[in-house]
């Protein structure tokens, strides 16, 4: 998932209140009004507050047992340092598995966008590990979802190589014959296997390093390609090359054959030189694709659903382990009415491009609490009336936190109204109407609080990507 | 280029071109004008050479073809193995594979990979 930048202005009116809520108002802070609709980041990683260093992301079921054993023994013994991130689509084979449910061209329900992870720390005395899991089984602005587009891309991806295949055929043939001709070359002065390997490495590999750093050098000093001086850099490495092989009598016996090799090998130079004109352009067309694709299919439906679990054990053992806390996050987005609603009506077509409702339902519960901790439960909506880079918002969230503890208790709605652009890619401005109704700590329902505030931040409020 | 040693001259050789971990791919396999291979979309290929005496100095050249379309990066092995009577003679991984054997392609683009052999009588 791309993190977006988002430059995120929020504008809010301000209104009356009394001096208790005034006070109130004064504490109050850009978040209190924000309304985060990016799918929280739920793994064992963060649900133990713990940034590993190095994530193991095992290929196979033995890597996977062998990472965690290293951490959790026969008897149950836990020690602190597991950080494992796994996928079951990428251990198990792809085709034996039923990972994707699809009808006609479009992909409706994948497994194989799973992913689990565990991870275990330590403090003074305790030891705590955690688990948690994130599935995205519906995405249907994914275009890799969709087989229509996917096969566009592949005609696209065959056409071009193709195409280059034609177009090259004449160097193709050349480079054979003179590869031909060398080895024979190569057989008179019975140059040894592995040498002979390096000394074609210029014109056998594409990306090879010798090649790279031969194109570097001339690139660096800015040298005009001339024959006779790429060809005396090949004939210094060549040189060298022998010398390190112990074959450096063999060199000054055949130099006058070696010096012809090294002017067909600087012709094949230039070829690969002068390659850049052959590339593809797949990068920037499979950009432009997406790009075209994504802000057609913005608002389509997808699913995405996150939970983890923490737990603490003060002898560190798995016997002992009581359950800390747990997360769980589900957000859905989907075209804001349906497709046979008003069918065949211009309200139905507008609608079904130009508008998307996103659901989230979010809560972390705390089991032995603290002061700072507070359990939280948020249902939001937010529905988007417009265009992928230009549109109008509409968004509200019921919230409640409460902490035992401290018998902090606090429950209320927030909502905004307002408007957002993509002023480059995935940067955004936004304007916004909200405010907040909260019942404060004694139950007495105070009056709405409006404030004035802007900010900037890298926020990712936006669902999906 | 990868020198390929095979024992018999009568024997039959055959090449098995695997690529595996992409979706989009392609190869050419080469030899002056008897072989002019090329597949795209399958697991992988094996193509008849020939009686091993006929394939004496011959020099093959392939080049492979890789796309990603999706938007991770992608680890992909990439093995070429020719086969003296259904046994082994020869293996080859690229160059540009990291340690663990396989070729980086970056997210949203694409790669081209190519090597030569030589074959000789052992």
């Amino acid at each position: 998932m791309k993190n977006k930048l988002l430059i995120c202005f929020v504008v809010m009116c301000s209104s009356l209140n009394s001096l208790a809520q005034e006070k109130k108002q004064d504490s109050l802070e850009i978040r209190d009004f924000y309304m985060d609709f990016a799918v929280p980041d739920i793994t064992a990683f963060s649900i133990l507050n713990i940034e590993p260093t190095s994530i193991s992301k095992p290929g196979s079921i033995k890597e996977l047992a062998l990472g965690i054993t290293n951490f959790v023994n026969e008897k149950g013994d836990l020690r602190a340092g597991l950080a494992v991130e796994w996928a079951p689509f990428k251990t198990f084979n792809k085709k034996t598995g039923n990972w994707e449910n699809k009808s006609k061209n479009q992909t409706k329900f994948e497994w194989k966008n799973l992913t689990t992870s565990l991870a275990t720390t330590n403090d003074s005395t305790n030891v705590k590990f955690a688990g948690a899991f994130r599935f995205s089984p519906i995405d249907q602005t994914n275009p890799l979802n969709d087989k229509i587009w996917v096969d566009s891309i592949s005609n696209y991806f065959y056409s071009v190589i193709n195409q280059k295949i034609i177009q090259e055929e004449p160097f193709d043939a050349a480079r054979h014959a003179f590869m031909m001709s060398a080895n024979k070359t190569f057989d008179r002065m019975e140059i040894p296997d592995s040498l002979r390997e390096k000394l074609f490495m210029p014109i056998d590999a594409f990306n090879s390093n010798r090649l790279n750093s031969l194109k570097a050098k001339y690139e660096s000093t800015g040298v005009i390609f001339d024959r006779k001086v790429v060809s005396d850099g090949i004939f210094e490495e060549m040189k060298a090359l022998f010398a390190s092989n112990k074959l450096g009598g063999k060199f000054e016996e055949n130099q006058e054959e070696i010096e012809q090799l090294c002017l067909s090998f600087t012709d094949f130079f230039y070829y690969y030189h002068s390659r850049t004109s052959f590339q593809t352009d797949f990068n920037l067309h499979i950009l432009k694709m997406k790009e075209e694709y994504k802000q057609k299919n913005w608002n389509k439906w997808a699913l995405q659903i996150s939970a983890g679990e923490s737990f603490n054990s003060e002898k560190a053992t798995l016997n002992d382990l009581k359950v800390d806390c747990y997360a769980i996050a589900i957000t859905t987005g989907f075209p804001l009415i349906g497709e046979k609603w008003f069918k065949g009506t211009s309200f139905n077509s507008f609608m079904r491009n130009h508008s998307q409702i996103i659901l989230q339902l979010k809560t972390q519960q705390y089991f032995t609490p603290n002061s700072v901790q507070n359990n939280s439960l948020s249902a939001g909506a937010r529905v988007l009336l417009g265009n992928y880079d230009n549109r109008f918002s509409f968004e509200t969230a019921y919230i409640y936190q409460s902490n035992d503890l401290t018998d902090f208790n606090q429950k209320g709605i927030r909502y905004s109204v307002g408007a957002e652009i993509e002023i480059m890619d995935n940067y955004w401005l936004e304007f916004a109407i909200g405010g907040q109704n909260f019942e404060d700590m004694t139950g007495v329902n105070i009056l709405p609080t409006f404030a004035f505030r802007h900010s900037f931040g890298n926020e990712n409020r936006f669902f999906k990507k | 280029m990868k020198t390929i040693r095979f024992n018999n001259q009568e024997s039959s050789v055959k090449v098995t071109i695997e690529i595996n971990g992409i979706e989009l791919w392609r190869y050419t396999y080469k030899a002056d004008k008897r072989f002019d291979i090329s597949a795209e979309l399958k697991k992988a290929s094996s193509h008849e050479l020939g009686i091993a005496k006929n394939l004496e100095d011959d020099i093959h050249y392939w080049r492979i073809f890789l796309g990603n379309h999706s938007d991770v990066d992608k680890k992909v092995n990439i093995t070429i193995t020719w086969l003296e009577s259904n046994n082994e003679i020869a293996k080859w991984i690229p160059c540009e594979a990291g340690p663990d054997g396989k070729v980086l392609v970056k997210a949203n683009s694409d790669i081209e990979i190519s090597d030569s052999s030589r074959f000789v009588k052992s």
